[in-house]
């Protein structure tokens, strides 16, 4: 499909597939902190922050299927390389839950896929041990060390040919360049009302009027 | 420092309605499904009963944003000790708990985000 296998020394670059990667999960309420005198107590982080603390604190891992996003230049010299959660396609695009037909799919991973720039779509492959669609996880980052993953490259199963290759690297460049914006600003009044009728909360700018409903368009 | 009463955790752990991990399946391995439906607490959910300790260190190549001069950080570092301590006294198994506690709520709340946007926008099944 879209992927190669890459030979064991091969170095570490963008588009890499890991499986086994340690992902944690932090929090900035109430931990659990290993104190000094080698005793367990819960906290704030608020608390350890505002103290500017160092603590040993107790967070969960588990091991996830991973992306490098850190551009080959970085991933060859860098102290610690990025990449995002692989996971199952349904659960990423929560869209495609109940998707069966080849043509909604068809529409879900390239009209769809326009739209939602959160993601990656990878198809299955036996290989790396995909057994299902599955997708990049943007909003899932995880940092390792360089080094450490070097050698651990026997958990690198496959990586993306070059096609799949350029698409990522500007899908997740997109990704990042994403800005915030109020897309109803430039609607008429009428296209207001409907944008309005769905999401109750809009807000008209000060150049728009929203027709109220009982308005006719003969005014 | 009396102890505070214990959150349910057990409640936390019975959970059934965290979606996957990745989907994957390596040799000698068996494969994870993603259903949101499982009755029994998945398999890679038994696998991040590992835990680690972290040094979180404030120590960075160059001065943090927020870290303040020694003599802002003197009067926050005051106000710290005077601001009532929120320490709880726990035992390992109650901060086990409570790491898999993060990860719960992590996980349910990226599902329920991710149910949202779902529900937003296109229904690409009616598109004909």
């Amino acid at each position: 499909m879209i992927y190669e296998y890459p030979p064991r020394d091969a170095p570490i670059r963008q588009g890499d597939i890991f499986l086994g990667l340690p992902r944690v999960e932090v929090s900035l309420g109430r931990i659990a902190v290993l104190e000094e005198d080698g005793e367990m107590s819960e906290r704030e982080w608020r608390e350890i922050a505002e103290a500017n603390e160092e603590v040993t604190a107790v967070f969960p891992l588990r091991p996830v299927a991973a992306i490098v996003a850190t551009q080959d230049c970085d991933a060859s010299r860098g102290r610690d390389i990025t990449l995002c959660e692989i996971r199952s396609f349904p659960d990423v695009e929560r869209k495609s839950q109940n998707t069966v037909s080849p043509k909604s799919w068809k529409n879900i991973l390239t009209q769809h896929a326009r739209i939602n720039q959160k993601w990656f779509y990878l198809p299955p492959d036996e290989t790396i041990g995909f057994p299902d669609k599955m997708a990049v996880d943007f909003m899932v980052s995880l940092r390792v060390p360089r080094l450490e993953l070097e050698a651990l490259r026997d958990h690198r199963k496959a990586r993306l040919n070059s096609v799949a290759d350029e698409h990522f690297r500007e899908r997740i460049a997109e990704f990042f360049r994403r800005y915030p914006y109020d897309e109803w600003y430039s609607l008429n009044e009428e296209e207001l009302q409907a944008y309005a009728s769905e999401y109750p909360d809009t807000q008209p700018f000060p150049w728009q009027r929203v027709a109220a409903p009982d308005e006719g368009l003969d005014e | 420092m009396s102890s505070s009463p214990l959150v349910d955790w057990e409640q936390a752990m019975d959970r059934d309605r965290l979606s996957g991990s990745a989907n994957w399946a390596v040799e000698g391995a068996v494969s994870v499904t993603s259903s949101t439906q499982t009755t029994s607490i998945p398999r890679w959910l038994r696998h991040a009963s590992l835990t680690i300790l972290l040094a979180a260190s404030s120590v960075s190549s160059f001065a943090d944003p927020w870290a303040q001069t020694r003599q802002q950080r003197g009067r926050a570092t005051m106000t710290a000790v005077f601001r009532p301590c929120r320490r709880r006294r726990i035992s390992a198994i109650e901060a086990r708990r409570i790491a898999l506690s993060i990860l719960y709520r992590a996980e349910e709340e990226r599902l329920r985000i991710a149910e949202e946007e779902a529900a937003r926008g296109i229904d690409w099944e009616d598109i004909l």
